[in-house]
């Protein structure tokens, strides 16, 4: 660190001010709430008041314990970087051992991981060739004979298998895709009550392109069973509720028919597909990849106790202060993929669409009312719809992203 | 903006008095004061709304400058925070509802704040007793009991508020007891055995001093703050990144960059008059030798920080370090 000539410490020290800010004025500027003027002259007043510096340094609140204080010692190759590579290794290691696991039971082209028959007939994006579209418009019909058909014709079609599944991998998404998909669901019951189909014989490259295709298949449920992990303990997000039910009423055109028992991956799945549809065909995979290496480090995120915002790259071990450009109390977080919300004193609402990167105020109003009391808890579950509970019992509710909210008052 | 003056003693410290100016306008603000109103629960405490906005008008007069629009009040307004504010001005006026609310609030907070202070059971409990009168009113002025909750605006929370009237409670409390030492306590010091003074320090050079005024002077509040937060008060830059909400690398990059900064502003300020570049660069390091002795004195004089028991000063280091 640099050092200081001792003339120029002597001057900064000589220099002292005059009056003082009152302990208000202190206070929010420890809690970063003062207005920005008012931030400028304190700090003039302290960079020249050692007396009020003293009493800044002494009013701050405690930090919270190191965690590594009250860790048992470790042997040196156990020290945080080799954990860390470790971790980083064994979560390649499982996810890859997975993969593996899950290929022989994919090599039966006729049947998905489930034991189920694939999804043959399924929502296809618009670049689709005309062919698989009027393939899908006739099997969105909910006709038990159609699918019996689409089941049939999946063990005749065996050259056009490895595009189907493609286009299933890609078009996992929305509620379209959700019947379609409980549609080939029944199918598939159908096809599962039959003898398991005879060995198909396939060109070295389509079963090139199945491989692929399947080892995609198996990293994006990979990627969902991790999310769903990380999710734990949040409240299943309404909107995916909702479609869920949608799904599953489309899914049963008869009463007994019940819904697929994985549904809402499917669901969860297909949200992500549905912003990927856009994509060419070619990146599927590069996003895939993407996506599965974002979620196996899935940043956390935490307030500490001073209020500070704080995320952990490597699961919680370490935890790195992260600042909005703004000072600010925090006092809730909420992260979904990489929209992040941070929450806090005096209405303080800020949000990061890019995982913390880069963060908007947002300043809530219903109305006339402006949200400024400290909001103590805020939820997102998903990227449009959100609740924030302010200290003074009052709900905002946001279906939008945050561009508008509704408030009720408790 | 109202500063107390001249020292930091707080102790039944009134609301200061009311700028000899016009009220800042609020008339664009009345929607807001009826939902400040609404949302502070001051109503449960037994204020009416006219009241409470006797009392917003009040903080808006203290900390609004004088021509201040709407705009500026509704900022100012839509800040505090309310809830706080109408609890312990309700404790102020001696509400016990508000006061039961206040010590089951803040009763344990306080001890802890008073003990993370003064590191020591006895002595906190000694603050924190001493507040509590203050808090509550024992001194009376006119007859009338005054409560020092009765200077809180809200600008920040309750708990932040109590932590730094109990650190200036501390600081007053342990400058007034430095001017009372006794002698046998000095002698138990060792002070019977300190070095003789040293020589008066040569007087630095009159063109040194003025350049690194002017070199000091032009430095933005917050770089000044960096600089006497780490070179003075020896925070570790953790802390002054706390403090300014930036990450601590940040505080770190800015400390090597004010320095050099400040020693080119000073070469440049001291060939301006008349230095060599040779002689300016002689001065600085010079001057370190020269003045080392009268500097730590002036240092300690004036900074009253590292007589506090704070972890680093038992090692000398800073934490972290």
């Amino acid at each position: 660190m640099a050092e200081l000539p001792e003339i120029v410490r002597q001057r900064l020290a000589q220099q002292a001010g005059g009056g003082h800010p009152d302990p208000d004025l202190l206070a929010a500027f420890a809690e970063g709430s003062l207005l920005a003027r008012e931030r400028t002259q304190v700090l003039a007043h302290l960079g020249v008041c050692a007396a009020c510096r003293q009493v800044v340094w002494l009013a701050l609140p405690q930090t919270p314990a190191p965690q590594a204080a009250s860790a048992p010692a470790t042997s040196s190759w156990l020290r945080w970087p080799v954990l860390r590579w470790g971790a980083a290794a064994a979560a390649v290691v499982i996810v890859a051992t997975a993969v593996m696991l899950r290929m022989p039971q994919r090599k039966s082209p006729g049947f998905d991981e489930r034991g189920i028959a694939p999804k043959q007939e399924l929502s296809v994006p618009a670049s689709a060739p005309p062919e698989t579209e009027a393939k899908t418009g006739e099997l969105a019909a909910p006709q038990p004979e159609k699918k019996a058909a689409a089941a049939a014709r999946a063990d005749r079609d065996k050259d056009k298998e490895a595009a189907r599944h493609k286009l299933a991998a890609k078009s996992e998404a929305g509620i379209q895709a959700g019947a379609v998909q409980a549609e080939a669901y029944q199918a598939a019951e159908q096809l599962a009550r039959k003898p398991a189909p005879p060995a198909i014989q396939v060109s070295g490259g389509q079963q090139a392109a199945l491989d692929q295709l399947q080892q995609q298949r198996g990293q994006a449920t990979q990627e969902f069973r991790q999310q769903s992990v990380t999710a734990a303990g949040q409240a299943a997000p309404p909107d995916l509720q909702a479609q869920n039910q949608i799904v599953a009423q489309q899914a049963r055109p008869a009463p007994q028919a019940a819904p697929p028992p994985q549904a809402r991956d499917k669901v969860v799945f297909g949200a992500r597909a549905e912003q990927q549809r856009a994509m060419p065909a070619k990146d599927s995979a590069a996003m895939l990849h993407t996506q599965l290496r974002r979620t196996a480090v899935a940043p956390r995120w935490r307030v500490s106790s001073a209020g500070n915002l704080e995320r952990s790259a490597d699961s919680g071990a370490t935890w790195h202060m992260v600042t909005v450009g703004q000072p600010a109390n925090f006092r809730a977080v909420s992260a979904v993929g990489d929209d992040v919300w941070a929450a806090g004193a005096a209405g303080a609402l800020f949000h990061s669409s890019d995982g913390g990167q880069t963060w908007t105020r947002v300043f809530p109003r219903s109305g006339e009312i402006a949200l400024t009391s400290d909001i103590v808890r805020v939820e997102f579950t998903g990227a449009l719809h959100g609740v924030l509970i302010t200290a003074s019992g009052e709900t905002w509710a946001t279906s939008d992203g945050g561009r508008t909210w509704a408030v009720r008052h408790d | 903006m109202i500063w107390y003056h001249p020292a930091i003693v707080m102790s039944g410290a009134p609301e200061p008095a009311a700028s000899a100016g016009a009220a800042p306008a609020l008339s664009g603000c009345e929607a807001l004061l009826g939902e400040l109103f609404e949302r502070s629960h001051a109503a449960g405490f037994g204020f009416s709304r006219e009241q409470f906005t006797r009392v917003l008008e009040g903080i808006a007069r203290k900390y609004l400058p004088a021509g201040a629009g709407a705009e500026q009040a509704w900022e100012l307004l839509s800040g505090l925070r309310v809830q706080e504010l109408a609890l312990a001005r309700a404790c102020a006026a001696g509400n016990e509802r508000a006061w039961e609310e206040f010590l089951t609030r803040y009763r344990a907070r306080l001890f802890e704040a008073a003990l993370a202070i003064a590191h020591d059971d006895a002595a906190a409990r000694e603050l924190a007793n001493s507040l509590y009168g203050d808090l509550y009113g024992a001194a009376a002025r006119d007859g009338r009991r005054v409560s020092k909750l009765d200077s809180y605006t809200g600008r920040g929370s309750l708990e932040g508020w109590l932590r730094t009237v109990l650190a200036q409670e501390f600081v007053n409390q342990y400058r007034s007891r430095r001017r009372l030492v006794s002698l046998e306590e000095q002698e138990e010091a060792g002070a019977q055995f300190a070095a003789p003074a040293a020589e008066p320090a040569a007087p630095a050079d009159p063109r040194l001093n003025a350049a690194t005024d002017e070199a000091l002077a032009a430095l933005d509040p917050e770089d000044r703050f960096i600089l006497a937060a780490y070179f003075l008060d020896r925070r570790t830059l953790a802390e002054i990144a706390r403090l300014l909400r930036v990450h601590e690398s940040t505080v770190s990059r800015r400390v090597e960059k004010i320095t050099s900064a400040l020693r080119k502003r000073i070469r440049d300020a001291l060939a301006a008059r008349g230095m060599s570049r040779r002689q300016a660069e002689e001065a600085l390091q010079t001057d370190v030798r020269d003045l080392g002795v009268d500097v730590r004195a002036r240092l300690a004089q004036e900074t009253p920080g590292p007589a506090f028991p704070c972890q680093w000063q038992a090692t000398g280091k800073r934490k972290n370090e």
